[in-house]
């Protein structure tokens, strides 16, 4: 049976591993490579790494740095932050990454997502969601004047319809907040969902874990602060879930 | 030695990496010249789309190259469309004149389980069908890391060595004489993935 997964998040910035509250107020909270290590000498199912500088669009994404760290891994691991060319994808896929996190360039340029999809197939290519509750209302933090994108519901369809892959959705705000992850909005999304669901922003324990992978569309739980803030690993976590939730121990 | 293709969409390095950790000697496809003669080994790595990858390999005769080293039963081991791409038609393809290279008999389909979410992405566990050389000391419930949305459908059964323990109808490794495909990816599964490389490389022609 296929096991549902816990997925830490790695920020770098200025080739800094960084944690940041609802997308600001940048924290430095270690060294990238010894970090990925780490992850990867404990055995985690799966890593992603996103590079915010670019994300950010202060600089494209930085191949070289990452080559450096994914020296260090042999788990699967995505990488996403500023995607926007097919030829970026096929760089981070020859230094070894599996699956790329695509957001922005998506919105962007909607017709990267057929164009990528066409290339590499739907398995790598994840798209990435950020959403913000406003006026009671859940949407995109960035539309970019996507005709596709007026709301969140139109640019699930739209992106299922261009046969994108994996979604991962994160809650602006709760992210870094570790106050839990935002219910209300996979509640809102997971019928809109028929692509498996990588859910970030706000995990705060081991139940919220347990919890957020009992979805039936939620394949990942990801998570960051709870790494860098608590004693918590990927393992010690899914010891105490398995019971519940089909982990690979 | 070890020919390691560049299909120009795979995971490439995860591949040079691990190959280099175990000391083993690759030359990639695109070094120019390469002697046919020089070849003991083949590796196909995944991740591509299956018309993308079929136009890759056409380009300077690679495909004919590999077909001939297969006949000349040098050991080849696919990884995801690389395996797919042993096969003549996928349902990926959006254009007939896209084949592959057709050394096994079946077709490529999409997997139609409505248990499955695809992509199948993660962690699942195989069934050992047949006791084979490729999965020596691995058994069966053992988890690989799966990142696809077809699979092979092959005409014969008896090419099918694992299938996922849940569903069965989904072919998660194949072997016919020197030819091995996994729908998993090895150079993930971390203990039990290098396992699988080292008894790929242990295969004597």
């Amino acid at each position: 049976m296929l096991k549902k997964r816990i997925i830490p998040v790695l920020l770098i910035s200025r080739n800094l591993l960084i944690k940041t509250k609802k997308f600001i107020s940048d924290r430095t909270v270690g060294n990238v490579i010894q970090s990925v290590k780490v992850f990867n000498k404990r055995e985690s199912d799966e890593l992603t790494i996103i590079d915010i500088d670019a994300s950010r669009g202060i600089k494209s994404i930085d191949i070289g740095f990452l080559k450096e760290i994914i020296a260090e891994c042999a788990m699967p691991i995505s990488a996403g932050g500023g995607i926007e060319t097919n030829a970026e994808i096929e760089n981070l896929l020859k230094i070894g990454f599996d699956k790329v996190v695509i957001n922005n360039g998506f919105l962007k340029k909607p017709d990267f997502i057929e164009d990528s999809v066409k290339k590499f197939g739907s398995s790598s290519i994840t798209i990435g969601i950020d959403i913000v509750k406003k006026n009671h209302e859940f949407e995109l933090i960035n539309k970019y004047n996507n005709k596709h994108a007026k709301t969140l519901s139109d640019w699930i369809g739209f992106a299922q319809k261009k046969n994108v892959g994996e979604f991962f959705i994160t809650s602006v705000n709760h992210e870094g907040m570790m106050v839990g992850y935002d219910y209300e909005l996979l509640n809102y999304i997971h019928p809109l969902v028929n692509r498996p669901i990588l859910f970030n922003g706000g995990c705060k324990s081991i139940l919220d874990c347990e919890k957020i992978l009992s979805y039936q569309k939620v394949m990942g739980a990801c998570a960051s602060s709870i790494f860098f803030f608590t004693k918590l690993t990927p393992a010690s976590i899914k010891s105490k879930i398995k019971k519940n939730i089909n982990v690979r121990l | 030695m070890l020919l390691l293709i560049n299909s120009g969409t795979s995971n490439l390095g995860a591949w040079i990496s691990i190959l280099n950790k175990l000391n083993e000697k690759f030359i990639l496809s695109e070094t120019l010249n390469w002697d046919i003669r020089d070849i003991t080994k083949i590796i196909f790595p995944g991740i591509g789309h299956f018309d993308e990858v079929v136009q890759n390999i056409s380009k300077n005769n690679l495909n004919k190259k590999i077909i001939q080293l297969v006949e000349n039963k040098i050991p080849y081991l696919g990884i995801c469309v690389g395996m797919q791409i042993l096969f003549k038609k996928s349902e990926e393809t959006k254009n007939d004149s896209q084949k592959g290279l057709g050394l096994i008999e079946g077709v490529v389909s999409k997997i139609s389980d409505k248990k499955i979410i695809l992509p199948h992405n993660g962690w699942n566990d195989i069934e050992v069908l047949t006791k084979n050389r490729l999965f020596k000391k691995i058994n069966s419930g053992t988890d690989f890391y799966f990142n696809h949305t077809y699979y092979c459908n092959c005409q014969n059964k008896s090419d099918i060595t694992t299938v996922l323990k849940d569903h069965p109808k989904i072919t998660s490794s194949i072997e016919k004489d020197f030819i091995f495909g996994v729908q998993f990816h090895p150079e993930k599964s971390m203990g039990s993935g290098l396992q699988i490389i080292k008894n790929f490389i242990d295969i004597k022609c």
